[in-house]
């Protein structure tokens, strides 16, 4: 280049610029033509001037957008020419270019995107080695840093994204990135294609160092190894291929990574994925046999042969196939054999030691699989013996399926013929590549324990890393790093010299860290076998001794507790405990926990877990589903309850915390809580069960202890239970059956008339059990209905089932009910809806509940107006029956309480009484009626009463309600009964019971005596001689107002008068004498007749013979004013002159203050909540008088 | 089935093991349709029967067709004649030059098509030993008898099948396992499939 003359360069830059614009000019579908001449173009400036570069960059990389695949293409190819020359100018440029055009819709262009980028990588890298400025390395690095996670980013993460072809490039790039970045052999010459690789990474660079740069390499080989050797199916075989030739690419070029790379590739080929089809498998082999076969013609390292040539055995490959590849193969092997040592693991861990130290003196990673596969195979190949083979073989065989999978056609390859400790190594090799993969073997634990080291460097290295990025600590720690791993390594590892005493040491040590190596693997040395030669010890020493041990442990428990720690402590004992089926045993441990509840609860817990966990081990493996595996679990479970509730320390919490976090509560357990409740601690018992009801599941059978105990004899438990079943029947609604159920039940058994039954005495209800006892009390009975009542209250709902039960029972118990209902139907009130739907329709049979109920409702509170529509209807539709009235007799209208008052007369005393309290507002309802104003009042009452129809009641009834009425004297004072009589006195016909009353009107109220006489003037009229019943009382009565009732008297016509007085002699002498006072002017009022009958005892005298002192009689009358129904009850004094004058107006005696009886009135309604009586005014009073006076 | 008047995607080659004839009867029928076709032989060297089982005729790869044609006329035109050897020479002659050895070959294909296990072990190892390059090339076998009739059969299905790969051109590396599996059901042939890089 810089041989170029100035002309030369002139020429070469007119030239591209030429070939520039011819490009340019082409049409579009003309993109080959134009290629070559941007490739001419090109090829001219990175030859000749690569200074030009710069100048035609931008241009060139305008062709990326062309549509074209080979225009695009051309660009890559531009970019990775050009990068290579000026890495540090162009690659920020270039590698954004790159990276999306691997995004680029066209398949084509991704590919050539990836061939770019790891031709861009290589060259790139290669520059790194050559380049002498640490800040331009540097800067390229970080471009390749940039499209190295791009590409290896996808590997096994984006798969189902990439397609094939892309990953098979992806693949090839970190090949060349692994190529690269580790070290070539030092002795192989160095070809063009190969030389570039670690091994000649500048030592003085700080941003990266030779080992950084390998360490990457690694962990790059490790994921693809790790994404090849997945069991995942979806990892296709293509895939596998491609990854698998990319490795032996790999490790023709850096042969120290063989042995690894072949190790992958005996797992891959004894874990080909059961779901690849024939086709897929077959090719895979293939391609295994194919790869190996030209290993085996090129490679020259012995111990790995060995095992390409066992691989390629199992790959169906035929002796004559490994003797064309290497004719003197086995020459070689005969005459190593006879070499080497007897042992041949020792000589195959040697070789593998052999190839592992090549490939360690520069790497410190190892395979961990390959390791893995080796102890084990170790470990197997020690144990086999051509005998146990056999033996395993006959075992297994049972266990191969009756068809022979394709799988298997397609893998099988017969074990070829040879020495036979070849065979069971090969065999051991085979074994161990299986038990790696299944995860199984000392090997796997190692391996494990490999990575997890690798892991915890890698993070202290990252750590490291991010603390300071360049700081020569950086590189310290890594030596030291390496070091340690080294001394790991070296430690496992024994010299050759020794080997093979020092591996079987440790096949042995590996094999105690066996856990789960299957029996088939275990050693079958019958020489000596400890078991044969031991007796079993009797179960009994057996048994002492363990329980002696366990003595120890506890009796130390502190020793042992700070020397094992809690854990492992507890873990111990309840081993004892619960594998060892030795009851005394478990009684100590038991007795142990509860000697301290308080700090060994614990222990406690995973006791009853541990018996737990056992049962349903049980449960899974047994198939007899019949058998109870929780026995055991029970029976501690219920020991330690007990215990616990028996505990001299016992506290709630404790036993709730059982109850609450075992994982089943068995039965036993369940029917403890009743123990519970009678040894401990009853409100303690009643909260637990509403916990477990409420936070455990089942929940119903928690509540059955409770329900049990609504029967108990014991008081106090007895109240809580129920207490306790209510609140419950409140909050938990799917328990609500079953209380409900329990409530009727035991409510039933009262239809028992005999006795209860048997069970009921049972020992859990605390009643002795006495069979001299059975039988009904009512204490008994009462005990079965209080949850119902305790229901009741709550669940109005009860009642139709109530009235249903109520029906069947007999009828003392009916009593009972009634006296227990009263609590519950209180409570509820008359508003519930149930309630009035009850009343309004009853079941048949119930009707005395009803009455008992609405009673009950009445009783302290008046009837709301729904109850007593809903008792009208009752009565009216269904039931006619007037008691059903009492209690709202004061809601009802007038009407219907008229229309129903001679029925209720009609019943016995007790209720009429009661009839009349609630009528009047008397006796214990006087509360009630100031509350409530009944729509009655007592002089209605009265006078209704006396309308009653003789046909309807008999006068007997009638005549002791009108005296029960009476009896109210505060009720029926003087005013009211001016107002009955008043009206009485106008009904026609005449009240038979009106004398009656008038007679008992008198003796209440004497001052009442006018107004009375004015009634019996007023009866003269009405004719009353004509009413038997009357005529009688009217009789008596004046006999017993006499003197009042003589002017009365003297008006019934003579020849009444005359029986009257023929009857009544001495009624006949005090008139005689009353008319002989009179005055002669009060004589001449009367009839000459009446006076006959007065004085002579006859109507008619004979002619002539006159009474003694004729006219004119000087009568007084005193006659009270008969008036209107609504007439004045003021008895009115009539009083006639002496003198023959005209009489004088009556006037009423209380005419003057006729105002203020009425505003007296008016204020004692409010009172007495009596009756309003109007004044009537004095003009009726006076036209009604006159006809009298004119007399 | 042909791809005439497109031109192919990509490059097919087709091994048997003395590339006589079913290789040969493939090339033509797939040169004929446009496909980018070249047909190869796996073996050593070019084995043609003879007079007896024991006798073959054996040539190097580098003799061309005519020669080989002439050879075996001067032999014995008759029995040749009889046995179709020449008549398929005298076809081969006319396709190209000489057999040709898959091994000695360096071009990269995208599909290599063996007719016979024996070829297709051949192929891979040669492909394995290979290995360097970066392109994928996938390798498939399919067997078929060594005569006339099946060769001709053969190369129809041979034919179709890379048809098939020619459509799927863009996403070959994705499809060629189903087509192949595809294949391998419709006409209950036992086939193999690998991938290499060359």
């Amino acid at each position: 280049m810089a041989t170029l003359s100035s002309q030369e360069a002139l020429d070469v830059v007119g030239l591209v610029g030429e070939l520039m614009r011819e490009a340019n000019s082409m049409p579009p579908g003309k993109e080959e033509a134009r290629v070559v001449s941007l490739r001419k173009a090109k090829d001219l400036i990175l030859s000749k001037i690569p200074d030009l570069i710069d100048n035609f960059w931008v241009e060139m990389l305008a062709t990326r957008h062309e549509r074209s695949v080979i225009m695009i293409a051309f660009c890559l190819e531009w970019i990775q020419e050009a990068c290579a020359k000026e890495p540090v100018a162009l690659m920020p440029d270039a590698i954004p270019i790159v990276l999306q055009l691997m995004e680029h819709q066209s398949v084509a262009v991704q590919k050539a995107s990836l061939n770019a980028a790891r031709e861009i990588y290589r060259n790139a890298f290669a520059w790194i080695l050559r380049s002498a400025k640490e800040s331009e390395a540097q800067s390229v690095w970080t471009e390749l840093k940039r499209i190295k996670d791009h590409v290896t980013y996808a590997i096994g993460e984006d798969y189902e994204q990439s397609h094939v072809g892309y990953r098979l490039l992806s693949y090839k790039f970190v090949e060349t990135v692994i190529t690269c970045q580790t070290p070539r052999d030092s002795d192989v010459p160095a070809t063009s294609e190969d030389w570039v690789s670690s091994l000649d990474f500048p030592p003085r660079f700080q941003f990266q160092t030779r080992e950084t740069v390998e360490e990457e390499a690694h962990r790059l080989l490790q994921t693809l190894e790790d994404y090849l050797t997945s069991p995942d199916f979806d990892v296709k075989y293509v895939d596998r291929e491609s990854i698998i030739g990319c490795l032996f690419h790999l490790a023709k070029r850096r042969p120290q990574y063989l042995g690894r790379i072949l190790t992958t590739v005996e797992f891959v080929h004894g874990n080909i994925p059961e779901s690849y089809s024939k086709l897929e498998v077959e090719g895979l082999r293939k391609y295994l046999k194919a790869a190996l076969m030209s290993f085996l013609r090129r490679s020259h390292d012995g111990d790995v042969l060995g095992r390409v040539v066992q691989l390629l055995i199992n790959l169906g490959a035929s002796n004559t196939d490994v003797n064309r590849a290497r004719p003197k193969w086995q020459e070689v092997q005969k005459r190593k054999r006879s070499d080497s040592s007897s042992d041949p693991a020792a000589k195959r861990v040697k070789g593998y030691e052999d190839s592992r130290r090549s490939a360690s003196d520069t790497a410190v990673a190892s395979d961990p699989q390959a390791l893995a596969v080796d102890i084990n195979m170790k470990t197997i190949v020690d144990k086999l013996t051509p005998n146990n083979v056999i033996e395993l073989v006959l075992t297994n065989m049972k266990k191969l399926p009756s068809t022979m999978p394709t799988q298997f056609n397609a893998t099988y390859t017969p074990i070829g013929s040879g020495p036979i400790e070849g065979i069971l190594q090969h065999l051991a090799r085979l074994m161990a590549v299986q038990m790696v993969a299944a995860g199984v073997g000392p090997g796997v634990v190692e391996m494990n324990r490999r990575r997890q080291e690798e892991m915890s460097i890698r993070n202290q290295m990252d750590t490291a890393e991010a603390e300071d990025n360049t700081s020569p600590q950086q590189i310290s720690s890594v030596l030291s790093r390496q070091s340690s791993v080294v001394t790991v390594v070296k430690s496992e590892v024994p010299d050759d010299d020794d080997g093979h005493s020092n591996d079987s040491a440790d096949a042995k040590k590996l094999m105690e860290e066996m856990h789960e190596t299957p029996d088939a693997y275990k050693a079958t040395d019958k020489a000596f076998r400890l078991l044969d030669i031991t007796e079993p010890i009797p179960r009994d020493d057996r048994g002492n001794a363990i329980l002696s041990i366990v003595n120890e442990i506890i009796s130390n428990d502190g020793n042992v507790l700070s020397a094992s720690g809690e854990y492992l402590y507890h873990k111990c004992l309840i081993r004892f405990a619960v594998k060892i089926g030795l009851d005394s045993l478990r009684e100590r441990i038991m007795k142990y926990i509860l000697e301290d509840i308080g700090k060994r609860t614990e222990l406690a817990f995973r006791w009853i877990y541990e018996e737990y966990a056992v049962a349903r081990q049980m449960t899974r493996d047994s198939t007899d589903h019949n058998l109870d595996e929780l026995v055991r679990y029970d029976e501690c479970l219920t020991k330690f309850i007990r215990g616990f509730i028996d505990h001299p320390e016992y506290r709630e919490g404790t036993v709730n915390n059982l109850y609450m976090e075992v994982p089943v509560v068995t039965e036993g357990a369940v029917d403890l809580l009743t123990y519970y409740c009678a040894a401990r601690s009853v409100h303690g018992a009643m909260r637990l069960i509403q916990k477990l009801v409420s936070s455990r599941p089942n929940a119903d059978r928690f509540i059955v202890p409770a329900l049990e105990m609504t029967l108990n004899q014991r008081k106090d438990i007895q109240t809580q239970a129920v207490q306790t079943c209510v609140k419950v029947y409140e909050t938990v609604p799917e328990l609500r059956e079953p209380i409900r159920d329990f409530a009727v039940v035991s409510m039933k058994l009262l239809n028992n008339v005999v006795q209860p039954p048997a069970w009921f005495f049972a020992e859990k209800y605390g009643r002795g059990g006495k069979a001299a006892t059975y039988a009904w009390t009512e204490e008994y009975q009462k005990l079965c209905t209080t949850l119902f009542s305790g229901l009741l209250s709550e669940d109005p709902s009860l009642l139709p089932t109530l009235g249903e039960i109520y029906n069947e029972h007999p009828s003392d118990v009916k009593k009972t009910i009634f006296k227990v209902i009263e609590q519950p139907i209180k409570s509820v009130g008359m508003n519930a809806p149930e309630v009035l739907h009850f009343v309004k329709s009853p079941p048949k049979g119930s009707e005395s509940l009803v009455l008992r109920i609405i009673h009950l409702l009445t009783e302290t509170h008046p009837a709301t107006p729904e109850l007593i529509a809903s008792i009208r209807t009752l009565y009216s539709d269904r039931i006619p029956d007037v008691r059903f009235l009492i209690p709202i007799l004061n809601g009802l209208p007038k009407e219907d309480i008229f229309a129903a008052l001679p029925k209720l007369i009609k019943l016995n005393p007790v209720l009429v009484q009661e009839v009349f309290h609630r009528l009047l507002g008397t006796g214990k309802h006087k509360q009630d009626s100031t509350q409530r104003k009944p729509s009655v009042t007592p002089a209605e009452v009265l006078i209704e009463l006396h309308k009653i129809d003789l046909g309807k009641v008999d006068a007997k009834t009638l005549i002791k309600a009108t005296g029960l009425c009476l009896e109210e004297k505060e009720l029926y004072n003087y005013e009211t009964m001016v107002f009955v009589l008043k009206n009485l006195v106008e009904i026609d016909p005449l009240p038979f019971l009106l004398m009656r009353t008038v007679l008992q009107t008198m003796q209440m109220h004497n001052r009442l005596l006018p107004f009375i006489m004015n009634i019996l003037q007023r009866l003269v009229e009405k004719q009353v001689w004509n009413l038997p019943l009357l005529w009688e009382g009217f009789v008596k009565c004046c006999e017993k107002t006499v003197p009042s009732s003589f002017p009365v008297i003297l008006l019934l016509p003579a020849e009444r008068l005359l029986t009257v007085l023929d009857s009544h002699p001495a009624l006949k002498t005090a008139l005689q004498k009353h008319v002989q006072e009179l005055g002669l002017r009060q004589r001449a009022f009367m009839s000459q007749k009446v006076l006959n009958v007065v004085l002579t005892g006859k109507i008619d005298l004979p002619q002539g013979s006159t009474v003694a002192e004729e006219n004119p009689v000087d009568v007084v009358g005193v006659i009270a004013p008969l008036v209107s129904q609504n007439g004045s009850r003021v008895p009115l004094v009539i009083k006639l002159e002496e003198e023959h004058e005209a009489p004088a107006p009556i006037r009423s005696v209380m005419e003057e203050d006729s105002n203020e009886p009425s505003s007296r009135l008016t204020e004692s309604t409010d009172d007495s909540n009596s009756m309003v009586i109007k004044q009537e005014d004095s003009d009726s009073e006076e036209e009604d008088v006159k006809p009298e006076i004119s007399v | 089935m042909s791809i005439v008047g497109k031109k192919s995607k990509l490059k097919f080659a087709v091994v048997c093991s003395s590339n006589q004839n079913r290789s040969m009867e493939a090339h033509n029928f797939l040169q004929k349709r446009g496909f980018s076709v070249c047909s190869f032989g796996s073996g050593n060297c070019v084995k043609l029967p003879g007079p007896s089982a024991d006798r073959p005729n054996v040539y190097n790869f580098d003799v061309s067709y005519d020669d080989m044609y002439n050879d075996l006329a001067n032999q014995d035109v008759h029995l040749y004649t009889n046995n179709g050897l020449l008549n398929m020479l005298d076809r081969n002659r006319r396709i190209k030059n000489n057999p040709e050895r898959f091994q000695d070959s360096g071009e990269p294909f995208d599909v290599v098509i063996c007719c016979e296990e024996r070829v297709f072990d051949q192929v891979i190892e040669h492909l394995a030993d290979l290995n360097s390059g970066y392109h994928p090339v996938h390798v498939i076998n399919m067997d078929i008898p060594d005569n006339h009739d099946d060769a001709t059969t053969a190369a129809f299905i041979i034919c179709e099948l890379c048809q098939k790969f020619e459509e799927e051109a863009e996403h070959l590396d994705d499809m060629v396992s189903d087509i192949v599996t595809d294949f391998e059901d419709r006409y209950k042939r036992n086939m193999l499939h690998c991938i290499f890089y060359m």
